[in-house]
């Protein structure tokens, strides 16, 4: 199979890979603040948003993640795809948590923890978001790396053997090679250019992605051996029986718990809805010019997330289709399904185009690590050391904290790389990383949502949310380092839609109980959130820790008593497209 | 509802959203593609901006 990655292939994954790297090391000269370097000086408008949130969003590891589920769960997999767009719509229609926080000049979410809560608040939330955040992108790059190995038809291994003596010296996994390769490429570019580098590869990744979705799309659906949309209902019809096409039911075949039921839908509800407070969406939220582009950046992202996962769910499928009428499925059971998508297109593309859509995807792969390596380091450096510093008398100047969140972004890298070596997923990709993000969505959706909406929500409210909200999510990762290790043989059938669904309830009632039980010293005040940010005008160069456009968190009044809030900084009560437009230079 | 049914919502669930994916991926790559172009105006205003007079 080698033979069908050609030379031509090749070239234009290595002119790609070039050029993206050249752009990001050239956008360094962007970087001036800790504000440009993390939020591109919140100058992203409506476009560039959509662009770079989905260029984000829609990563390899997506691609991979959602063709494994529909090639486990057929079509029934398609109403995730309906959940995570509606969900999108609907909170960019009705600016429902997003244009709140944009408002309140948070950098990250946990800023707004302290801004609305204390900064003990902060600390936790800034903990657990970044646990929960680094544990998530920890199968990243094996995921990644496999796609890249199937779809080019690398051997498994290779042999080092001595030249002069022909002894075999090593045996080297080429999957492991692969990881380094691409950790040490993502790291380079975004080590150096932050987020301008971010927004600006990802536009060009989302224009190659989106080629080389096309493309694979077409050769999925045209296959003859795959038979189009009826040969595709044909196998799922044959392989996954009713709970291929009914996502509220579930079947026992043989082994196989096949079908994704009730619970799973009402878990997956209400993360999609949560998942705007994802630290990579929220970076979205805080980077754009205004609330307003905010909140059209989430209505048309969320009219391409139907997209997003509908069409690699869509190959999935085919490779169903594909080796159930060519043979060689039996290859693909179990945890083997997630190679099933990749080694299903590197049979099925012609020459140029397995080159092209390969270059997507590394796009793809870039474009996810990036903003997910400076989203985490961004959280660490903010929320935890930053915070941390301050306790003990030492104010990190924005010079340093831009070195400090360069560092992260290394040690980060090496983690994911550790990680992605070591732990075994216990169930589908999909499961482990909608788990790892329910640790931490459930707690902030509900300190964020109560925060914005509810006068009485308080600091206590705010801890026990982010506690309960983790609990369940870190036991089932536990579990799965048990099992991991041999110490567990297996976790029961649909452990994650479990977990994930008494994540959201134990968080809602952490909240609730909480702010009943400590209330707010001081009553029932407006929400504490400063008014807008200024747009960011051209200022002389010289002072550079003066172009951070953070509010200073210590000096942020928190409201006294039952004194009526001033109506800018009341969120109840103002209008969400009130926001004016930056003046820039033209 | 029925198998039948349900294929039938999947199948115009499936080509309604890749037609509409690729629809706002045309329409964003344009869109965005002048967007680039004022993000780096607007990071490189420093350089343009008057400097404050020298005491």
């Amino acid at each position: 199979m080698l033979a069908s990655f050609s030379w031509l292939d090749w070239s234009i994954v290595l002119a790609y890979v070039v050029a993206a790297s050249v752009i990001g090391l050239l956008c360094r000269r962007y970087i001036r603040s800790l504000a440009d370097f993390v939020v591109a000086g919140r100058g992203v408008s409506a476009f560039l948003g959509v662009a770079t949130l989905s260029g984000t969003e829609i990563g390899l590891v997506t691609v991979m993640y959602f063709a494994e589920f529909g090639f486990k769960n057929g079509f029934s997999a398609l109403s995730v795809a309906v959940l995570a767009g509606v969900s999108m719509v609907f909170v960019g229609a009705s600016g429902f948590m997003i244009a709140g926080l944009r408002r309140s000049g948070a950098m990250t979410l946990a800023e707004y923890y302290q801004i609305r809560y204390s900064p003990g608040a902060r600390l936790l939330g800034g903990i657990i978001i970044a646990v929960a955040g680094i544990l998530n992108m920890g199968v990243f790059l094996k995921v990644g790396a496999l796609f890249l190995q199937k779809i080019s038809a690398m051997p498994d291994i290779i042999n080092l053997v001595d030249p002069i003596s022909g002894d075999l010296i090593a045996s080297l996994p080429v999957i492991n090679l692969i990881m380094t390769a691409l950790l040490i490429l993502v790291l380079a570019y975004t080590f150096v250019g932050g987020m301008v580098s971010v927004v600006i590869t990802d536009y060009l990744q989302f224009v190659v992605l989106s080629a080389g979705i096309a493309l694979g799309t077409f050769y999925a659906l045209t296959n003859h051996t795959v038979g189009g949309f009826d040969g595709i209902v044909r196998a799922v019809s044959e392989i996954r029986g009713e709970p291929g096409f009914n996502p509220f039911t579930t079947e026992i075949i043989g082994e196989s718990f096949v079908g994704l039921g009730i619970i799973f839908i009402i878990w997956q509800a209400m993360h999609w809805l949560g998942t705007s407070n994802w630290q990579t969406y929220a970076l979205r939220t805080t980077s754009v010019t205004t609330p307003g582009v905010a909140r059209q950046m989430y209505v048309f992202t969320g009219l391409t997330f139907f997209g997003r996962a509908t069409i690699p769910m869509l190959w999935g499928m085919a490779a169903l289709a594909y080796f159930a009428h060519a043979g060689g499925l039996e290859s693909f059971q179990g945890s083997k399904g997630l190679a099933a998508m990749p080694s299903f297109l590197a049979e099925v593309l012609p020459w140029g185009a397995l080159g092209l859509l390969t270059a997507g995807m590394i796009a793809a792969f870039m474009s996810t690590h990036d903003s997910y390596l400076l989203a985490w380091s961004a959280v660490i450096c903010q929320d935890i050391i930053g915070p941390v510093a301050r306790m003990f008398g030492r104010d990190l100047s924005d010079r340093v904290r831009v070195i400090i969140t360069r560092i992260l972004i290394l040690i980060i890298g090496l983690f994911v790389l550790w990680w992605s070596l070591w732990y075994q997923p216990t169930a589908t990709i999909w499961g482990y990383l909608a788990v790892t993000g329910t640790m931490y969505i459930a707690g902030a959706m509900m300190v964020l949502s109560f925060g914005l909406y509810w006068r009485r929500a308080s600091v206590g409210g705010a801890y026990a949310a982010l506690i309960l909200g983790c609990v369940p999510g870190l036991a089932y990762i536990i579990l799965g380092i048990l099992v991991t290790t041999g110490m567990v043989s297996k976790l029961p059938h649909n452990a994650e839609a479990w977990t994930g669904l008494i994540s959201y309830p134990l968080a809602l009632a952490g909240m609730i109980g909480g702010s009943l039980i400590w209330p707010r010293r001081d009553g029932p005040v407006a929400p504490a959130v400063p008014t807008d940010i200024p747009p960011r005008m051209p200022q002389p160069r010289e002072p550079e820790a003066e172009s951070l456009q953070t509010i200073p968190l210590e000096s942020t009044p928190e409201p006294q008593g039952d004194a009526p809030a001033s109506p800018e900084r009341d969120l109840l009560t103002r209008d969400t497209d009130t926001e004016q437009e930056p003046q820039r230079d033209n | 509802m029925t198998t039948e049914h349900w294929i039938a919502f999947w199948r115009y669930l499936l080509y309604g959203s890749i037609g509409l994916y690729f629809v706002i991926a045309v329409a964003v790559a344009i869109g965005a593609a002048f967007d680039v172009g004022k993000l780096l105006r607007l990071l490189t205003s420093f350089d343009d901006a008057p400097k404050p007079p020298s005491p």
